[in-house]
């Protein structure tokens, strides 16, 4: 039974949740409670409610601003958000027109790097090719996790990419593994490329969301469909820019969420985005 | 970050569809480590990924299969089983008690708007630190209400800020600030400051650290501060024209409690600072001028007394309030020489370079002008971080406050071939970390160990900004340091000279 009830007004809900909010309004059960989101159990499913500042989320509907959501509801509450008047908003990811250019995506990867915190997985922004010998154990698991999935999906090793994306689902200390934040950033950027391996190396990273948390495999099942949020749309055609301000914009995203995106999306560039030459060079 | 275990006693604690973020649980996993007897702490969600890191790690035997990915781990590794209980149970206090509820509890004996707050008794000024977005409305409100304005808040246009020191010195108020990290006036400290004694010596700073290192200098030297009063790192820009350096500097000339004056900058516009130095010449008083970096003979042209480091212009100071010449650092130190000799013998070849990771901007940028004055278009080898700047603390505490950021930039330094020299700044006093000597030695041990490994020797030099009354202790801080085999120069100048000093003479 739920302890109490509150209500909550949309104004921007994803497409993804609207076979789910057909009555006009989303009903369900806190699960946790944050300064900037909820994130309720509706029918099965997990929905954030976020402030504007989280943007757009794949499982999501951005509410009316406020100071702070766990004055609303807390875990066990139940939550109403009258979705009526909210503006659909896809969070289907589309095709680069065109092709990036080596300079742009060398110049993000030379900004990430600048700005890579020490946290999460951001020391290997610096450098994939050598252990940060910082001692910490998840960098030193994820290394080479990375670098088979990034030889295997150049290369067009299906197998070998897939068990390389499952076994980095779950690996990270917080409530998104910096593995899965990784794997978001690293299929998004291999589906704007139309990558042969995009969907089933996304496929496999949902089929392995049993070990992980519930937020992460969420994303991770959103991914799986070609869905993502709107900070990595953004991140996304920053990188293919060399948009420095909205680079570091989004890798300030959560504690160490935005750059393990980056990352991600900056070794599904080196695996899809750039020719041939350009790797090689 | 989670390395391998060396304990005797394992335990683990699983908090159910417990859901934190990472940089909190490794801030409660860094607390944990610093108890009594614990070697080893990690706080992981529990998913079959983490577990094998948490086996790797040595504390997997003591987490129940039970646990899920949705739950959240504890495991620790002591010396002690009690101890190891102990952490556990400090865990579960940490994870459950909401920041929040100590926000609320704090918020219920405090009133929650300026009127309530001047409803409870007379007040002439208001210190503000709300986010950007609110902090010019606030700031703008209390100037109307005739008060005195420190402005902590940052995020705020240079427009607003024009329009905040334009009303201000229409009413003949200070506006501190925006992003004013620290003042005292009339002996109550603001932001991170110092516990020093009062005096003659009166401060205005475009510089938060560059005005504690003074004032803790002062301190140190045996004198005192009046007034410090910081002014916002934008103040001496074009655009704002030094408003509020202008008018502080009309109020310390007529302060009858102040005898010397010292202005702090980082470079200021050129006629930004012409202005500055004829209102200082008019002061009446004798003016001590540190503008980082710039040329000081202009000072000097204009009446006022240059000083080339923060240290200098400290020393200038006091010896004005004394009536003696104010005379600078003895930069031919034999002492000094000697230690770079010995430390410089110990390296490699190829160990030439400072890396320089700093809490404080202005002590960064002190440290930078005094590498290019020591080893000249060399220093362009060495690299000074500050890790206060805007790039780094997005959504994370200053490191200042909040010491881990530091910790694994230190550590990442021992596997710098190129590194000679690690220099630090160690900042105490209010609202600072409680131990941040204690905070980094670890770190230090663990960058040296790895140099070591590696063939290398890594020299570790380090200042501390703070006095014997801050509640840190000057003199506890520097054993943990010197324990640490770090070495401890009195001032950051020195500190710079210095490392520069040693990885001057290293072979390339």
């Amino acid at each position: 039974m739920p302890t109490s009830t509150s209500s909550l007004a949309g104004v921007r809900i994803s497409s993804a949740l609207v076979p789910l909010a057909i009555s006009g309004e989303l009903r369900g059960t806190v699960l946790s409670a944050h300064r900037a989101a909820l994130n309720l159990t509706c029918s099965g499913h997990l929905v954030t409610c976020g402030l504007s500042e989280l943007g757009a989320l794949p499982n999501g509907v951005t509410v009316v601003d406020m100071k702070d959501l766990r004055g609303v509801a807390t875990p066990g509450d139940e939550v109403i958000v009258n979705v009526r008047s909210a503006r659909p908003w896809s969070p289907l990811i589309l095709p680069l027109a065109d092709r990036p250019s080596t300079e742009a995506v060398a110049r993000s990867a030379q900004i990430a790097a600048a700005r890579a915190p020490a946290g999460g997985f951001g020391p290997l922004l610096c450098s994939l090719d050598e252990d940060p010998q910082d001692g910490d154990l998840f960098r030193s698991a994820a290394r080479p996790i990375l670098s088979a999935l990034l030889a295997a999906t150049r290369g067009g090793d299906r197998l070998a990419a897939v068990t390389a994306a499952g076994s980095l689902v779950g690996l990270g200390a917080g409530m998104t593994p910096s593995g899965d934040d990784a794997l978001v950033g690293f299929t998004a950027a291999l589906t704007v490329a139309r990558a042969e391996l995009a969907r089933p190396i996304a496929r496999a990273a949902a089929e392995a969301g049993a070990r992980t948390t519930l937020v992460a495999r969420t994303y991770l099942e959103h991914a799986a469909r070609g869905e993502y949020a709107e900070r990595v749309h953004d991140l996304i055609a920053a990188v293919a820019a060399g948009d420095s301000t909205r680079i570091v914009r989004g890798m300030s995203w959560g504690a160490t969420s935005g750059a393990d995106l980056v990352l991600g999306i900056l070794l599904g560039a080196r695996a899809a985005w750039l020719t041939a030459e350009a790797r090689a060079a | 970050m989670m390395a391998t275990a060396k304990g005797t006693a394992l335990r683990a604690r699983v908090f159910a569809s417990s859901y934190r973020d990472s940089v909190e649980l490794m801030r409660i996993a860094a607390e944990l480590e610093r108890l009594p007897g614990i070697t080893r702490a990690g706080l992981v969600m529990g998913t079959i990924a983490n577990r094998a890191v948490l086996l790797q790690a040595g504390l997997l035997s003591a987490v129940p299969d039970t646990a899920g990915a949705n739950d959240l781990i504890a495991a620790v590794a002591a010396s002690d089983p009690g101890l190891a209980d102990a952490a556990l149970e400090r865990a579960a206090a940490l994870l459950t008690t909401p920041a929040v509820d100590t926000a609320r509890a704090r918020e219920s004996f405090a009133p929650t708007t300026l009127a309530e707050a001047l409803s409870a008794g007379p007040a002439n000024l208001a210190l503000i630190s709300t986010p950007g977005t609110y902090a010019t409305a606030e700031a703008l409100k209390a100037l109307k209400r005739g008060l005195h304005v420190f402005l902590f808040s940052d995020n705020i246009s240079i427009e607003e800020e024009i329009e905040l020191k334009t009303l201000a010195v229409k009413k003949g108020l200070l506006l501190m600030g925006p992003d004013c990290g620290t003042a005292i006036i009339d002996g109550i400290p603001l932001g991170f400051a110092n516990a020093v004694a009062r005096g003659t010596v009166g401060l205005i700073g475009a510089s938060g650290t560059g005005l504690q290192q003074v004032t803790c200098l002062i301190d140190r030297l045996g004198a005192g501060v009046s007034q410090a009063i910081g002014v916002g790192g934008r103040d001496l820009d074009e655009r704002v024209g030094g408003t509020m350096m202008l008018a502080a500097l009309d109020l310390l000339a007529a302060d009858p409690g102040t005898s010397v004056i010292v202005l702090l900058s980082k470079p200021p516009a050129p006629a930004v600072a012409e202005r500055v130095l004829a209102k200082a010449r008019a002061a009446g008083k004798p003016v001590v001028v540190n503008f980082l970096g710039s040329d000081p003979s202009f000072a000097r042209r204009a009446g006022a007394i240059p000083a080339v480091t923060l240290e200098d212009a400290a020393r200038a100071a006091v010896a004005l309030t004394r009536g003696e010449a104010p005379l600078g650092v003895d930069d031919d130190d034999n002492d000094e020489a000697v230690v770079a000799r010995a430390e410089t013998a110990k390296l490699a070849v190829g160990q030439r370079c400072v890396r320089g990771l700093y809490s404080g901007g202005s002590l960064a940028y002190e440290a930078k002008v005094v590498l290019k004055l020591v080893l000249g278009d060399a220093a362009k080898h060495s690299t000074i971080v500050d890790l206060g700047d805007d790039e780094f603390t997005v959504g994370r505490p200053h490191p200042m406050i909040d010491p881990r950021l530091r910790f694994e930039h230190i550590v990442a330094t021992g596997s710098d071939e190129q590194a000679a020299v690690l220099l630090l700044d160690v900042v105490i006093g209010y609202a600072s970390h409680p131990d941040p000597a204690g905070a980094l030695a670890p770190a230090i041990a663990r960058a040296r160990d790895i140099a070591r490994r590696s063939g290398r020797y890594l020299a570790v030099v380090a200042s501390i900004c703070g006095t014997d009354r801050d509640t840190q202790g000057l003199a506890a801080q520097e054993s943990t340091l010197v324990a640490a085999g770090v070495l401890v120069q009195p001032s950051n100048a020195r500190a710079a000279r210095l490392a520069a000093l040693i990885a001057k003479a290293a072979r390339p």
